[in-house]
């Protein structure tokens, strides 16, 4: 094994551990296999030297884990927290998404109910108009159609207004939000 | 030797060494082995925690167009030296007593 060999084996095997505290060992190393260099041995005499590898990872990495005892238990508790709230927080997100999604069908539902019977009595007013004399039925018919109208024309504009936030807040944001938990999951 | 009590001769050791004059990694490791044996891959978390106990600072000069890193000893070092020689005669009495028996 030559220095660089070593240097990589001693990266990927300590790669849990804090950046600078790595960093600071690897220039520990360095600097004695150079002196061993300059010593007369050979690069891979120098690293031989040193001892099995896999011990001097040990080694090396056993005041590293006390240091870094202050960190462990977060991360612990960190790692803990997500296995108990992930069988709580999946269902949780799907009953969001259902609850979305209700929320939708309904207003969609109430748009057609309202313009259908707004049609619906007004197709029937006119029907009035030629089948019953009675002019009060008729206008009262009419005056239900616009009421009817009315409110479909309420419904259509919240909707123009409020529909795209909606359809934004499902999608852009949840999925943002979808991303970043499962990008954080990674990163832990 | 039991690695609990050679752990707490080796911090004294590398303090010893420090008291003379400051030192660096390799040269730490040459001085002590004739007296104890010591890795360098030991030597690097002793090295770690006596830092960290402030027993030493550290400083880098320049060698060779690379830079070196010395190890210098603190007071509190120096008083764990101390510490240590008074408790030299529990020890010998612990030592002739074991000896005694057998």
């Amino acid at each position: 094994m030559n220095k660089k060999e070593f240097m990589t084996y001693l990266t990927q095997k300590l790669h849990r551990f804090d950046y600078k505290d790595v960093q600071d060992a690897l220039s520990y190393y360095d600097e004695i296999i150079e002196d061993k260099i300059r010593d007369g041995m050979s690069e891979e005499q120098a690293v031989a030297s040193l001892g099995n590898p896999k011990d001097i990872v040990a080694e090396t990495a056993s005041e590293m884990v006390a240091g870094n005892k202050a960190r462990s238990p977060e991360r612990g508790l960190f790692m803990l927290l997500a296995t108990i709230l992930s069988p709580v927080l999946l269902p949780l997100l799907i009953v969001v998404i259902t609850l979305y999604f209700v929320i939708f069908v309904v207003w969609i539902s109430l748009i057609i109910a309202f313009g259908a019977s707004a049609l619906g009595i007004l197709v029937s007013g006119f029907i009035g108009i030629f089948t019953f004399s009675d002019v009060g039925t008729v206008l009262g018919i009419l005056g239900l159609s616009l009421i009817a109208f009315l409110v479909l024309a309420v419904l259509c504009a919240v909707t123009a207004k409020y529909g795209k936030d909606f359809i934004n807040l499902i999608t852009v944001k949840l999925i943002r939000k979808l991303s970043k938990k499962s990008k954080k999951e990674e990163t832990a | 030797m039991d690695t609990q009590l050679k752990k707490g001769l080796l911090d004294i050791c590398v303090l010893a060494e420090l008291k003379s004059q400051d030192s660096y990694g390799y040269q730490i490791i040459k001085d002590l082995s004739p007296i104890i044996e010591i890795s360098e891959s030991t030597l690097y978390p002793i090295l770690k925690r006596l830092e960290e106990r402030d027993c030493l600072t550290t400083y880098s000069l320049e060698h060779d167009g690379r830079l070196r890193r010395y190890y210098k000893i603190t007071q509190t070092g120096e008083k764990k030296i101390e510490e240590f020689s008074q408790e030299w005669k529990t020890i010998s009495d612990v030592i002739n007593f074991i000896r005694g028996v057998k």
